[in-house]
């Protein structure tokens, strides 16, 4: 059942509409010309208007135009059929009160089957209408506690992050996650003898579910070094916690380095991750580390290898390490920037402005496209500064 | 993309086919190739000749797989073609729970 609005001046036409309505099962109400129409419509919320065109005080196209634009300014409100009930059935008169708001028209004499028709069939589609306005609306409440959780857990992260290591001489960096959470890791402890540990990786997938698994891989990498263990026991610590905690189809690709003080060796581990490269200020390169392992969280500790290898570096160089959400970005032109775009600008781009221009070629690409992963970039200037 | 698995009642070889692009999307569907029909009883390819591109997702999807069909390391072959897919393999050392062919 529905309330319909019947707008008429005559008392035998609103009185026969209203009989028929009332015959079809909907309940009615009734207007004696425009301006009423427009208080009824507004007050007492119809699902349907029969609307007379010419009427004194206000005509039938005028009070259409009103009755909808003041419909359309509700936020919550769906679609409400105005049905102009008219002796005009010429062409211009029906574009004309098509055109006023009216979304369909039937001439008089009503004939009654006619009319039943075309009141259910605009019902239904009002019916649709609310329905989506209605799911629009949970969508969006939906959205909006999502969001309000996702700053909260974005709290925890930011918070957790504040131990991390800074030396803005040596360390520049770059991450931009795909969503709000970052599942990519980029970390940095002081040792208790001033070695420096850096800690690069990157879990499966995007946004939350990839982030879940960083905080505690934070603690625990922060913690370990604050007890100073050697680089294979970060390692079998972290790769041991991961394969308790981890659900068989995620783990974690991690680049683990160890730095001496003076930054003139380099221990490391890489699992998983894209190779890292050795580059001298004028652009050459001296090394390429290639990933060596199975990502963290994989093997069981009986099978895990925690084999580290060490290097020594040379003065006025710098060590570029990256995830692999690094080397699938496109640049301006489309073409995937890949490994061989990155190290390409290493080796043509001056040490100085280096690491901006790798950084500007990979986010300048954000615009317009969607980041498919999350991206990180780190470069640690090496030797005596 | 799709994957598609091939399978003869005796022989006890299956073959899972990937093509196109290996990533989230076809992490559910690469289950359902083997969990219906069920190929825990065979000796199982996994052919990537045609595909082009592979992800985490897809690397973490085959350590499910492994996994769920109980194959100790080794025993599920791999067939690679395309240079970007054997790098993603490569450097998640996947030879050491699968065999390259």
């Amino acid at each position: 059942m529905a309330k319909i609005l019947v707008v008429d001046d005559l008392p035998s036409n609103r009185l026969l509409l209203q009989r028929l309505c009332e015959k079809f099962g909907h309940e009615t109400i009734a207007a004696e010309d425009g301006a009423l129409a427009v208080a009824a419509a507004t007050g007492q919320s119809p699902d349907l208007i029969l609307l007379d065109i010419s009427m004194p005080n206000m005509d039938g196209y005028e009070a259409a135009g009103l009755i909808k634009a003041e419909a359309n300014s509700r936020p919550d409100d769906a679609y409400l059929p105005i049905i102009f009930v008219t002796a005009q059935t010429s062409d211009s008169s029906l574009s004309q009160a098509i055109q006023a708001g009216g979304d369909d028209f039937i001439a008089q004499p009503v004939r009654a089957e006619v009319l039943e028709s075309k009141i259910s069939a605009h019902l239904r589609i009002r019916e649709l209408n609310q329905q989506l306005v209605e799911n629009n609306r949970e969508l969006s409440l939906y959205n909006r506690r999502l969001r309000q959780e996702a700053d909260l857990i974005g709290h925890f992260f930011d918070k957790a992050l504040q131990r991390s290591y800074q030396d803005p001489q040596r360390f520049h960096y770059h991450t931009s996650p795909a969503s709000a959470f970052n599942g990519d890791i980029m970390l940095m402890s002081q040792g208790p003898v001033g070695q420096i540990y850096v800690l690069v990786g990157d879990f499966t997938g995007h946004g939350l579910q990839a982030a879940m698994g960083t905080m505690p891989v934070q603690q625990a990498f922060f913690d370990l070094c604050e007890q100073g263990v050697v680089l294979p026991e970060l390692v079998r610590q972290i790769n041991g916690y991961l394969y308790q905690s981890l659900p068989d189809s995620m783990f974690f690709a991690a680049n683990a380095l160890l730095f001496d003080q003076s930054f003139s060796k380099v221990e490391m581990w890489m699992g998983g991750m894209p190779p890292g490269y050795l580059v001298s200020d004028q652009g050459e390169e001296l090394m390429s580390f290639a990933s060596m392992h199975m990502p963290l969280g994989i093997q069981p500790e009986v099978e895990f290898r925690s084999a580290t290898l060490n290097y020594d570096l040379p003065v006025d160089s710098r060590l570029y390490l990256y995830s692999d959400g690094a080397i699938e970005r496109k640049d301006a032109r489309g073409n995937i920037v890949g490994e061989e775009g990155l190290r390409e600008l290493m080796q043509t781009i001056p040490a100085e402005g280096r690491f901006k221009k790798m950084v500007t070629t990979l986010v300048s690409n954000d615009e317009g496209q969607d980041q498919l992963d999350d991206i990180s970039l780190i470069e640690v200037r090496c030797g005596k500064l | 993309m799709s994957i598609t698995t091939h399978h003869i009642e005796g022989s006890k070889e299956a073959t899972i086919k990937v093509q196109g692009e290996f990533n989230y999307d076809l992490v559910m569907e690469l289950r359902e190739a083997y969990i219906e029909p069920d190929l825990k009883p065979y000796s199982i390819t996994v052919d990537l000749t045609e595909c082009t591109y592979m992800d985490s997702a897809a690397l973490g999807a085959m350590l499910i797989m492994k996994s769920h069909l109980g194959k100790p390391d080794g025993d599920i072959a791999i067939k690679v073609k395309d240079p970007y897919v054997r790098k993603v393999l490569e450097a998640a050392h996947f030879e050491i729970k699968f065999k390259f062919s």
